[in-house]
């Protein structure tokens, strides 16, 4: 009786991704050796630092689920915070400065997917292009420089809270809970596992392929979009330079989650929680007192560790089945 | 109207680059009727049933349902009119669970929007149920064996309640209980009065469940005949239908040692305790339908895949640990079925190809020596007679036969004592498939030991000394070049030995 108990316990841990467990050491190693990690202070700007990678992350989920990649996301949200200031700076009430900036995101995206899908065109290259083509755009924007934005009701986006927490962490969470909906109880959720595992096979299942991957970047676009907003009302700034090299930090989470690269399956926890490492490793090795460049190459060696480690488990589940 | 045709499909085209995959051909379905389909590989059976699919435009021809004549542009329009396909090999998403594959494109709602899991879960089970198909509709395909995933694509195609079942090949990995099981199945669907067009490569299948049978040779349509007015050695001989012309000239060649032996080679899937030899100086031949599992054979055999069962020999020597570069050192060469994307680099010129298998044995130092390389190439151009303006050529431009010498020559070069050929001349012109013929004749007398996949039949009782066939993973014959017949090896190819003995006496 008492080993069906513990048999049934291991079968639950198995369900959490092995990057969960990754996170928990991680947590545990810094609330130990770095001083005020712990901290309450610290725990929300946690939440506010992972909010824009988490938020990325998850829709780089389902782009690489859908067999595919999003190249722009980080040009994304720096186009998206410049939107944002450079509307608000126009004078136009905050709502239509967000609404903007999401906006001109998800057309960023939906170009992407047109080209991708009608021109049959590798999404690598397409999005490529289209990182340079929106950091020009924001570059341009802000003439070089960045815009400080003033607006107070903007950025209590970022320090407003609610039900004791902070803004950021429910915007995440909404997009992750949409997302989950979308993948586990929708057709599009359906199609792209489909489409990601045989795209040929798809189309003779009768599944509109051009269709659902431009859908695919339209949201992945707009949630970069979101994450711009996020990012922008933290910093206070539009710049076009924000969000730079974050299209890498968010493939290095969805991989290191557990999603294999080639597509065809994917895991919005492990995303999420590949995120989270990475915030919780930039953070504490920060309050350390470690300087900028130890930082980024600690990060480094974690992510191909990471990713070595997801590899070798999602290899060794695969042959467990067969 | 129980009797009436559903299907009609007249003067059918279909042009591949460089093939007509389809030559006029007629066909024809009724109500509450099975038609099989047969034909060699590449007599067209798969191209024809895509086209009613939606799956391939046709060119030429019309198609009619329910005597209207209709496009089918995509496979979404073949389900609105209630044509369901099963595909030879599974399409099935393996990250989505057995339910959410069967309704995908038709999921049930809640609300609008989402997909109603208990009710998509609740039907499926169902359907499963009532199929007496034993599978958890919550488990992931992944999980299941293909011949399960074969079955849940069968229900998929069953969910539609479609009018016209197409079953491309269902059986080829089904286990014998399974057959049954699909048996009974389509008899029942039968019986309801839907239509149902019937691939299988077992020809003895066909006359437990045909009721019609049309046989198809290179996109043509042989004919149509009813089931239980034919017998199996004459549907054999309009499978096979050709002479074996005087296109193969073999030469007499002195048969040497054992060269090349595997023993008892067994992977789960690919094949079971395969036991071959190759002497010097010997062309043997392995025919075997595609999906026989005769490449996948010769891939373990050199290392390209982990050979996880049996043992291969050269020249009476165990080799350990094969991988292809430790082949290719003991001088084995593999020229693959595809030969562009696996036995060449297209964006490579002509010399470059031809010393790809043999830099370390040309070039000890680490540097390649331009001029060495030149000569080497031009030597096995002149003695291959390849036809390029010169060495520099890109392989990319040279034709299928000129690139297929290319290959060849790589090999000869890399020295190799044993070679062995997948599909030589698939895809060449005549003439020169003769010349490729003549080099395989020239590498056995010099004693060399070559080892030829192909499903051509007059092709491999041409050149071969000695005759392999495989059928599903087993070597089901072995004949000398004296005692081969065209039937005699299709009969071991497709299975049939037993059945076709049954019938004579």
């Amino acid at each position: 009786m008492k080993i069906a108990t513990r048999n049934k316990l291991l079968q639950q841990l198995r369900t959490v991704p092995s990057i969960g467990w990754i996170l928990l050491g991680l947590l545990v190693l810094f609330i130990i050796i770095a001083p005020h990690f712990g901290s309450a202070d610290n725990g929300f700007n946690l939440f506010r630092q992972g909010a824009v990678l988490a938020i990325v992350a998850s829709g780089m989920m389902v782009t690489i689920t859908s067999g595919g990649i999003d190249l722009a996301v980080g040009s994304l949200v720096g186009l998206s915070g410049v939107i944002v200031g450079y509307s608000l700076k126009q004078g136009y009430p905050w709502e239509v400065a967000v609404i903007g900036g999401i906006l001109a995101c998800s057309i960023a995206g939906l170009i992407s997917g047109l080209i991708i899908a009608k021109g049959r065109i590798f999404p690598f290259v397409v999005t490529f292009g289209m990182l340079f083509i929106a950091r020009s755009i924001s570059l341009g924007l802000v003439q070089g420089g960045s815009i400080h934005i003033e607006n107070i009701p903007f950025s209590v986006i970022n320090e407003g809270s609610f039900l004791f927490l902070p803004i950021p962490f429910w915007i995440t969470l909404f997009v992750i809970l949409f997302i989950l909906l979308l993948m586990k109880r929708t057709v599009f959720g359906r199609y792209i596992f489909s489409i990601g595992s045989d795209p040929m096979g798809a189309s003779w299942m009768g599944i509109n392929l051009d269709l659902n991957r431009i859908l695919v970047y339209i949201l992945s676009g707009s949630l970069a979009g979101i994450a711009g907003v996020v990012l922008s009302s933290r910093v206070r700034t539009g710049n076009a330079l924000l969000g730079q090299g974050l299209e890498f930090f968010a493939i290095a989470a969805v991989v290191i989650g557990g999603t294999p690269i080639t597509g065809g399956r994917g895991s919005l926890a492990g995303a999420v929680l590949g995120a989270l490492v990475i915030t919780v490793l930039q953070n504490g090795l920060s309050l350390l007192g470690l300087s900028s460049e130890i930082v980024s190459a600690t990060v480094g060696v974690t992510l191909v560790l990471g990713v070595i480690f997801a590899q070798s488990v999602y290899r060794g589940g695969l042959r467990a089945n067969k | 109207m129980a009797n009436g045709k559903i299907v009609e499909m007249q003067g059918i085209v279909k042009n591949f680059p460089g093939v007509r995959a389809l030559d006029n051909v007629d066909f024809d379905l009724y109500k509450g009727e099975i038609h099989v389909l047969v034909g060699e590989n590449g007599a067209g059976k798969s191209t024809l049933v895509k086209i009613l699919a939606g799956v391939l435009p046709l060119d030429s021809g019309t198609v009619r349902v329910d005597g209207t004549s209709i496009s089918i542009p995509n496979p979404r329009r073949a389900q609105q009119l209630g044509i369901g396909i099963v595909y030879q090999e599974s399409n099935l998403s393996p990250y989505l669970t057995v339910a959410q594959n069967i309704f995908i494109r038709h999921e049930p709602f809640q609300m609008g929007l989402l997909v109603d899991v208990r009710e998509e879960t609740r039907k499926a089970k169902e359907l499963l149920e009532s199929l007496s198909i034993d599978v958890d509709p919550g488990e992931l395909v992944a999980n299941l064996s293909l011949a399960k995933q074969q079955l849940i694509a069968f229900a998929r195609a069953l969910s539609f309640n479609p009018r016209v079942i197409i079953l491309d090949e269902p059986t080829s990995s089904l286990t014998q209980q399974d057959t049954n099981l699909m048996f009974t199945m389509l008899n029942k669907q039968k019986e309801q009065g839907v239509g149902i067009i019937y691939i299988s490569h077992r020809l003895e299948e066909l006359f437990l469940i045909g009721d019609r049978i049309t046989v198809l040779r290179d996109g043509k349509k042989i004919d149509t005949l009813e089931i239980n007015k034919t017998e199996m050695p004459s549907i054999i001989r309009m499978m096979v239908g050709r002479d074996i012309s005087e296109m193969y000239p073999k030469e007499p060649t002195t048969i040497g040692k054992e060269a090349f032996r595997l023993e008892n080679i067994s992977s789960k899937g690919k094949c079971r305790n395969i036991n071959l030899f190759v002497r010097e100086g010997e062309v043997v031949g392995l025919f075997g339908l595609i999906g026989s599992g005769r490449t996948e054979t010769m891939r373990l055999a050199f290392g390209l895949d982990p050979l996880e069962q049996g043992s291969v020999y050269l020249r009476g020597e165990k080799i350990n640990h094969i991988s292809p570069s430790k082949s290719v050192g003991l001088g084995i060469g593999f020229s693959p079925e595809d030969r562009k994307q696996e036995g060449l680099c297209l964006a490579l010129s002509v010399k470059e190809n031809i010393g790809r298998a043999s830099l370390d044995k040309l070039f000890t130092s680490g540097f390649v020596n331009g001029r060495k390389e030149r000569e080497t190439a031009r030597k096995y151009i002149r003695e291959l007679n390849i036809a390029t303006p010169t060495e520099d050529r890109l392989a990319i431009y040279l034709s299928g036969g000129t690139q297929q010498k290319v290959v060849l020559a790589q090999w000869l070069c890399a020295e190799s004592s044993v070679l062995i050929l997948d599909e030589p001349t698939r895809g060449i012109d005549v003439g020169t498939k003769v010349e490729i013929y003549h080099i395989i004749n020239q590498l056995a007398q010099k004693g060399n030991a070559v080892l030829v996949i192909s499903s051509e039949l007059p092709e491999i009782m041409g050149i071969s000394d000695r005759i392999y066939v495989m059928c599903r993973g087993e070597i089901t014959g072995e004949l000398d070049r004296n005692e081969t017949s065209a039937e005699k090896i299709a009969s071991y190819a497709f299975g049939v030995q037993e059945a076709n003995h049954e019938n004579r006496n």
